[in-house]
């Protein structure tokens, strides 16, 4: 029997007056862990009070474990949200403000509070849990927001940007404890701009900008997508003008450039809009003409790469 | 019940800082100075100044005798219950369920902290019932302390009577002006204490004190009309038409069941507010 999809977006748009939040968003995820990426203002932040009933789309509609989010108790019960602000109560300690969230899910108070000692523990924050929140550093208050998040031990956790003000040990803190999480089997949906912070949990990226979904799927079905888009290519050749006069004569190539290799190869790099044609057709130039080529690599093969070229299409500037 | 208890305990835990304690005895001491004042440099609350008054009055001179001791107290009995209705139930208990009541979902969203509470089943009913109660008791307390002070002070023969009614009418104000704050804090979070004013000096203030019809829906009315029900006038007061106008005369259930009315329709428009309305912490406002 399939399992119930953690989210159904079928074609949401939700406007702020005049301005557009999300633009006809379609989608369908499976349990599992999801990046959600994309630039600051692209309709991250709207997407994810779509998702915890904050707001409702102007048009479509929206499900979260199959129930529509908006003041739906059950649901709330069964997903935990940590956002991308603060908005932690100053004068009150850590465990307090955790135990009274747990609290306000029916549990019991010695409950609640042995239950949020746990979480803040997990979180790194034991030592520090007593003390009031004005006290926390940027990092604590982040570790406090997640235990508050996992506390209750929903099914689905959504994170809005919670590495943000982390350093570099409270970053890898953070992801072993994301990585327990979705290894029990839970799900999660991990909202950032910062590539690399997603790309420590996950292989399953969702990129959005405008309020549009730009692409899904794992990092090489996103490339797979991207394979006769525009892109970059080096290629280590020892006769690089020649191959570069027969790219532009054949118009496979938009651009190129011959650097000189301090170790003997001359690099040819080349700009294409044609990649699969280029692909195709290189190895046939290549043996048609006894060039020796010993290297071809993709200039821009990281995810960041990748993510910078969807949006330049998706701006029109590719 | 639990969740209920949690936020109610939580936020009054909040509110005991010395700031906020500073203003509880701040309202609590207001009906005790002015009554203090009143009775010092007033020669109103002197039995023998209301006997020459009523005497006068009633065209009687002086060598014909006093008007009866007895009677003139009761004046002072009435005029000073009259003045502490206005001092705490009245303006003490408004002002105490302005500071709590009227700010709640508001400092809320300034402090980018109603996410964490909306996303809890139940959250914004615990929330809002929850700074509600919070706002009754601490309104209801400071009121109560300062006047049970003050009337202890009081210059009132019948204080038993007196401290029944306005014990009971300041409970009833701080259960209504409570909710009511709460409803235009929700209403208009973005301005709450400048709407709730605004509404206090409109309608409680002003149309409640309107000898028409209008002033039978202002919680003033309801208060006042139980204020003279519960206590017992001069004869003057008692008589005088102009008690037709400013207070009802249908009985104090129905004063009562009006009251609570009020404050279940107060309550029940703040949380379908928070229910209906689109709050986003991240923009500071709603949308």
């Amino acid at each position: 029997m399939p399992s119930t999809p953690i989210l159904e977006l079928n074609q949401v748009t939700k406007l702020y007056g005049t301005v557009i939040g999300v633009n006809d968003f379609s989608m369908q995820l499976q349990p599992g862990a999801y990046g959600l990426l994309g630039p600051n203002g692209a309709g991250k932040s709207t997407l994810l009070n779509l998702l915890i009933g904050q707001l409702m789309p102007t048009r479509g509609t929206v499900r979260v474990l199959g129930e529509s989010p908006r003041n739906n108790p059950a649901l709330m019960r069964k997903i935990g949200f940590c956002p991308g602000f603060e908005g932690l109560y100053s004068r009150t300690s850590g465990i307090d403000w955790v135990t009274l969230l747990l609290q306000l899910h029916g549990v019991k108070y010695a409950a609640a509070r042995a239950r949020a000692a746990d979480c803040l523990q997990l979180t790194g924050m034991a030592a520090h849990m007593k003390r009031p929140i004005a006290s926390y550093s940027r990092g604590m208050r982040q570790r406090t927001k997640l235990a508050q998040a996992i506390a209750h031990e929903p099914e689905f956790l959504i994170l809005d940007e919670p590495f943000s003000g982390l350093d570099p040990i409270g970053r890898a803190e953070m992801t072993a404890v994301l990585h327990d999480w979705i290894a029990l089997g839970n799900s999660l949906i991990i909202a950032s701009h910062v590539l690399h912070e997603i790309e420590a949990l996950t292989n399953s990226f969702l990129l959005i900008c405008g309020g549009r979904l730009l692409a899904s799927g794992t990092a090489e079905e996103v490339n797979e997508l991207l394979f006769d888009m525009p892109s970059e290519l080096e290629i280590d050749c020892d006769q690089p003008y020649q191959l570069a006069g027969l790219l532009l004569q054949h118009e496979l190539v938009t651009s190129v450039r011959v650097e000189s290799k301090v170790h003997g190869a001359d690099r040819l790099k080349l700009r294409t809009l044609k990649a699969g044609s280029l692909s195709s057709e290189l190895p046939n130039l290549i043996a048609a003409h006894k060039l020796t080529v010993n290297r071809v690599r993709s200039a821009d093969d990281s995810l960041q790469t990748l993510f910078n070229s969807l949006l330049k299409i998706h701006r029109g500037e590719l | 019940m639990n969740s209920l208890m949690a936020m109610f305990r939580f936020e009054w835990k909040r509110l005991m800082t010395p700031g906020r304690s500073f203003w509880w005895l701040v309202v609590a001491a207001f009906p005790v100075l002015i009554l203090i004042l009143i009775q010092e440099f007033s020669p109103i609350t002197d039995v023998s100044e209301w006997q020459d008054i009523l005497g006068s009055d009633r065209g009687i001179p002086p060598w014909e005798g006093n008007i009866d001791a007895a009677e003139a107290q009761q004046h002072i009995d009435t005029l000073l219950t009259v003045a502490l209705y206005f001092l705490a139930p009245s303006i003490a208990c408004m002002l105490g369920s302005l500071l709590t009541a009227a700010p709640s979902v508001a400092s809320e969203l300034e402090q980018h902290s109603f996410t964490y509470i909306a996303t809890r089943p139940n959250g914004l009913f615990h929330l809002v019932i929850g700074k509600y109660l919070v706002a009754f008791l601490w309104s209801a307390t400071a009121t109560m302390a300062g006047l049970g002070v003050a009337l202890y002070l009081a210059k009132i023969a019948g204080k038993t009577e007196a401290t029944w009614a306005l014990m009971g009418v300041s409970v009833l104000s701080a259960m209504a002006y409570s909710a009511l704050f709460m409803m235009i804090g929700t209403l208009f979070h973005q301005r709450a204490m400048m709407f709730c004013v605004a509404y206090t000096a409109g309608v409680e203030l002003f149309l409640g004190f309107f000898p028409a019809v209008i002033n039978r829906f202002t919680i003033q009315y309801r208060l006042r009309s139980l204020l003279f029900d519960w206590t017992t006038q001069s004869d003057e007061i008692r008589e005088s038409k102009i008690l037709d106008f400013v207070a009802a005369s249908e009985g104090p259930m129905l004063q009562v069941l009006w009251l609570v009315s009020l404050t279940a329709l107060f309550l029940a428009i703040s949380l379908v507010s928070v229910h209906v309305r689109e709050f986003t912490s991240a923009a500071e406002s709603d949308i």
